[in-house]
């Protein structure tokens, strides 16, 4: 019985959320991008929290997976498709699943748990806080249009304009990429390789 | 900032599906009749007989499958830009690229730089191909 | 119809050129992993291979000296259709990046040689160890030369993720292993947040192109205050990160376990290669940053850079000298030893303001010191090799008794650890001399410089009682009789160069080691002169229009 009264109240608080956002959104200028907006934006708070209130590490990889997947929603929003695409494809797809092969690989319970120490714990909120604190303060109090001076920075690029820019005045990063990749491909193939003995 | 308009379609889409889907959820937990066994709590794997439990140890092997994996996924979005610009620069319609012909970037040069990229990478993956590590012994 | 292959662009024969030694390493790089496949495999080859390379490379930077204007010129210059700031360069190339190739390149062969001696014989992976290795010196190459915030971020990975790789390279040890994870996480944490800064940084300005960016923030007229706070924020996040290149002292804790777990000539390398390149990235860092310093708007964040950077280099030497005083082991104490000398080199930092002082004189000596710290922690950690494959122990007992058994190894080790040091006659003392005396001058205009280099006298004060501790060892108390050390003997002769090189540039080589540091300060790449009438300024007027959404 009490699950089906915490299952009512979590559909119940999930729909008076969605519905002061959209109040909220109605009273902006754009009224879908500003839902749009607080949709993703609360998907990817409430996330952030169940990471990292979670103590079964496999949940929190779950959640892990909200969260980059409402990041990927923000880059969709803001009209970097590529750059969600990526996030999408690199972090949603290949980094959880390495995540969560690493938590199979080396859980030595089935159930894997993680419990910090209070003192941890205090400490890491204290972190947490401060850093919090100081961003927040300095990009509130921050103009967001750049300084005057500035060079103009283009809008939401396409792929064929940042496949442009990546093989013109970045072809030096691009090369050099190639190099790094190398150096990972070999590197990561040789660590995650059974030891013989 | 995006046209907001174009995607109206696809945001009510998006809504009517998580209303549906959650009200379906919704409704056969509340309304659906709930028998418990020994049988019916048995994870459903296809109608088979699950074999031990869901979270035992993997074989290190599928770590290193992971990994290449992701590498390689990587080495993709890096040519997934090119290959969007080389297909426009080899029909010859670049015209919508505005001063990019006239800089010089033709099929070749598209070609040579990726051929770089490629190389190295090329090099690396033989390598450890005949390494063994693609094997999975 | 079809445009010619790359007529205007592709990087020009002059360019290629500059950029010969890591294009040389790269081709090591495909060389070392295509040999294996043709024929001759094994950790012989494999060395010969990456030891050809590394000399190329680094004859080809002696080579690129000749011709290259003072200032330096900047390289791989954009002209693409897309890039409103065109002409600017993804590279410079000029003294100081040179010297500091030719330094690695050498340096390079020196660890690879270590190598040869202590780990490749029983190596079954060489091929990936030197891909590592080569890979982490293209990627230490390109930090220091490097005027992109974006390439910048790619080459310090580039250096990093190898490294991380080749600190666990032993599987066999679980040591290795939690040292790279440590090593990983740190990295991976301040990468983050050097991405983070320099994305604010880019937001702000509109560009990548560093001297660009220093441009856009000298040209405001009025500061606001906010403004600043931001700059001051997203500096100190790219900072940080090329704090933990060179582990000062908030971001030190990977440094000491990480030379701990992984093997000699790992330790080695990193002590010098990857500290050296994040000094080098740093102080071209700043001086880009300090060179339009009339400006109102970098006069307020400047300071905040100077204090900011000499905080870093008193708090650095001073926990990592007294960080040294309990290790027993030898590695541990060198690697605190290492984190007290990359203190110093950053002091250097904290005075490259041509509005006061001639920056020649800071990059000078930390030219200088670069060289002869590369001899003296080379040949300190050679000597530890050789001791520990004779006695199978790092620890200050194997060293009980060294001075009777080897008096020519106690020797060139006792030479090497009183220029750690920095006492007279020898070249540790030299160096040090001159970066009191460049920390001295531009304190008369600054008073907040004595306590720097007061930092620095204090600690070299200090650091005498730990290397004391070896050298007491070697030489004093009771030991067993047990003969010379059974260590082979390049190994020695390595050693003895090292200790010869240091009582010479502390002696006769004083005035050439002087003369050629200032020559590569004097000539040392300065945004002033090679942008000089870049299109930047024109686009202010557009600016305001443009971002308009």
């Amino acid at each position: 019985m009490s699950e089906r009264i915490r299952l009512a109240l979590i559909g119940l608080a999930v729909l008076v959320a969605v519905t002061l956002m959209g109040l909220a959104a109605l009273l902006s200028s754009r009224p879908l991008e500003a839902f749009a907006f607080s949709v993703f934006a609360g998907a990817l708070v409430t996330s952030a929290l169940a990471i990292v209130l979670t103590r079964d590490i496999v949940r929190s990889a779950m959640w892990l997976m909200g969260a980059l997947s409402s990041a990927a929603g923000l880059y969709f929003l803001l009209g970097a498709n590529f750059l969600g695409v990526v996030q999408l494809i690199v972090y949603a797809g290949g980094i959880l699943v390495l995540i969560v092969f690493g938590v199979m690989l080396t859980g030595r319970s089935p159930f894997l748990r993680f419990d910090p120490r209070p003192a941890e714990t205090a400490l890491a909120a204290l972190v947490g806080v401060l850093l919090f604190a100081a961003f927040s303060a300095v990009l509130l109090g921050s103009a967001w249009p750049p300084l005057p001076g500035a060079v103009p920075v283009r809008q939401a690029a396409t792929v064929r304009e940042i496949g442009r820019a990546l093989l013109t005045d970045y072809l030096l990063p691009f090369e050099v990429v190639s190099v790094l990749l190398l150096a990972v491909m070999i590197g990561a193939a040789y660590l995650a390789r059974p030891v013989r003995r | 900032m995006l046209a907001v308009a174009e995607f109206a379609p696809v945001a009510i889409l998006l809504a009517a599906l998580v209303l549906i889907a959650g009200a379906i959820l919704a409704a056969s937990h509340l309304i659906g009749p709930r028998r418990s066994g020994p049988v019916k709590d048995i994870p459903y794997e296809s109608g088979v007989d699950p074999i031990g439990d869901a979270r035992r140890r993997f074989n290190v092997r599928f770590y290193l499958v992971a990994v290449l994996f992701l590498v390689f996924d990587v080495e993709i979005i890096f040519l997934y830009p090119w290959a969007v610009l080389f297909l426009k620069v080899a029909q010859g319609s670049i015209a919508d690229v505005a001063g990019f012909e006239s800089l010089g970037y033709g099929p070749g040069f598209l070609a040579a730089s990726v051929g770089f990229f490629f190389f190295l990478l090329a090099a690396g993956f033989v390598y450890e191909w005949r390494k063994g590590v693609f094997q999975w012994d | 119809m079809t445009p010619p292959l790359a007529s205007m662009w592709m990087p020009s024969g002059a360019d290629l050129r500059l950029a010969l030694p890591e294009l040389v390493l790269v081709g090591a790089l495909a060389a070392l992993l295509i040999v294996p496949l043709l024929g001759p495999r094994g950790a012989r080859s494999a060395g010969l291979i990456a030891l050809l390379g590394a000399l190329t490379a680094g004859v080809a930077a002696l080579l690129a000296f000749e011709g290259l204007p003072s200032g330096g010129l900047e390289i791989f210059r954009a002209s693409g259709p897309s890039d409103p700031a065109a002409g600017t360069g993804m590279l410079v190339a000029d003294s100081l990046g040179m010297f500091f190739r030719v330094l690695l390149m050498f340096f390079l062969m020196s660890v690879l040689i270590m190598w040869s001696l202590f780990d490749a014989p029983a190596e079954r992976h060489p091929t990936e160890f030197l891909v590592l290795l080569v890979a982490s010196a293209i990627g230490m190459a390109l930090m220091t030369t490097t005027v992109n915030l974006l390439l910048m971020i790619i080459a310090i990975e580039l250096a990093s993720l190898p490294s991380y790789a080749m600190s666990a390279f032993d599987r066999t040890r679980r040591a290795a292993a939690e040292a790279a994870l440590k090593y990983a996480i740190f990295g991976a944490a301040t990468t983050g947040f050097m991405i983070f800064g320099a994305s604010i940084l880019y937001g702000l300005t509109g560009t990548l192109h560093v001297p660009g960016i220093a441009r856009v923030l000298a040209g405001q007229a009025s500061v606001p205050g906010f403004a600043t706070t931001l700059t001051a924020l997203a500096l100190l996040a790219v900072f940080a990160g090329v704090g933990f290149k060179i582990s000062a002292v908030p971001f030190h804790f990977w440094c000491p376990d990480v030379f701990e777990g992984a093997s000699l000539p790992v330790a080695t390398w990193l002590s010098v290669a990857s500290k050296a390149a994040g000094v080098v990235l740093l102080v071209r860092l700043v001086s880009i940053f300090a060179e339009p310093a009339a400006a109102a708007y970098v006069a307020g964040v400047l300071p905040l850079i100077k204090y900011g950077v000499g905080a870093l280099a008193i708090l650095t030497c001073t926990v990592a000298n007294l960080a040294a005083y309990r290790q027993t082991s030898v590695r541990r104490l060198l690697a605190y030893s290492s984190i007290a000398h990359a203190g110093y080199m950053l002091a250097a930092g904290a005075i490259i303001f041509p509005s006061e002082q001639p920056s020649a004189g800071a990059i000078s000596a930390i030219v200088a010191y670069l060289v002869v710290y590369m001899f003296m922690n080379y040949g300190a950690f050679m000597a530890l090799g050789l001791v520990a494959a004779d006695r199978g122990s790092e620890d200050l007992d194997a060293f009980r008794g060294l001075g009777w058994r080897d008096a020519p190894t106690a020797a060139a080790l006792a030479v090497c650890l009183v220029s750690l040091v920095g006492l007279p006659p020898l070249g540790g003392f030299i160096v040090k001399w001159w970066l009191i005396y460049a920390l001295g001058a531009a304190a008369l205009h600054s008073p907040f410089l004595w306590v720097l280099a007061g930092a620095v006298v204090i600690n070299t004060a200090l650091s005498l009682f730990y290397y004391m501790r070896v050298v007491a060892a070697m030489y004093l108390g009771a030991y067993e009789e047990t003969g010379a050390l059974r260590a082979p003997l390049s190994g020695k002769v390595a050693l003895h160069l090292c200790a010869i090189i240091l009582l010479l540039t502390g002696t006769l080589w004083i005035a050439p080691l002087k003369r050629n540091a200032d020559g590569v300060a004097a000539a040392a790449y300065s945004p002033r002169s090679v942008n000089a009438g870049a299109p930047v300024e024109t686009s202010i007027s557009v600016a305001g229009s443009a971002n308009v959404r």
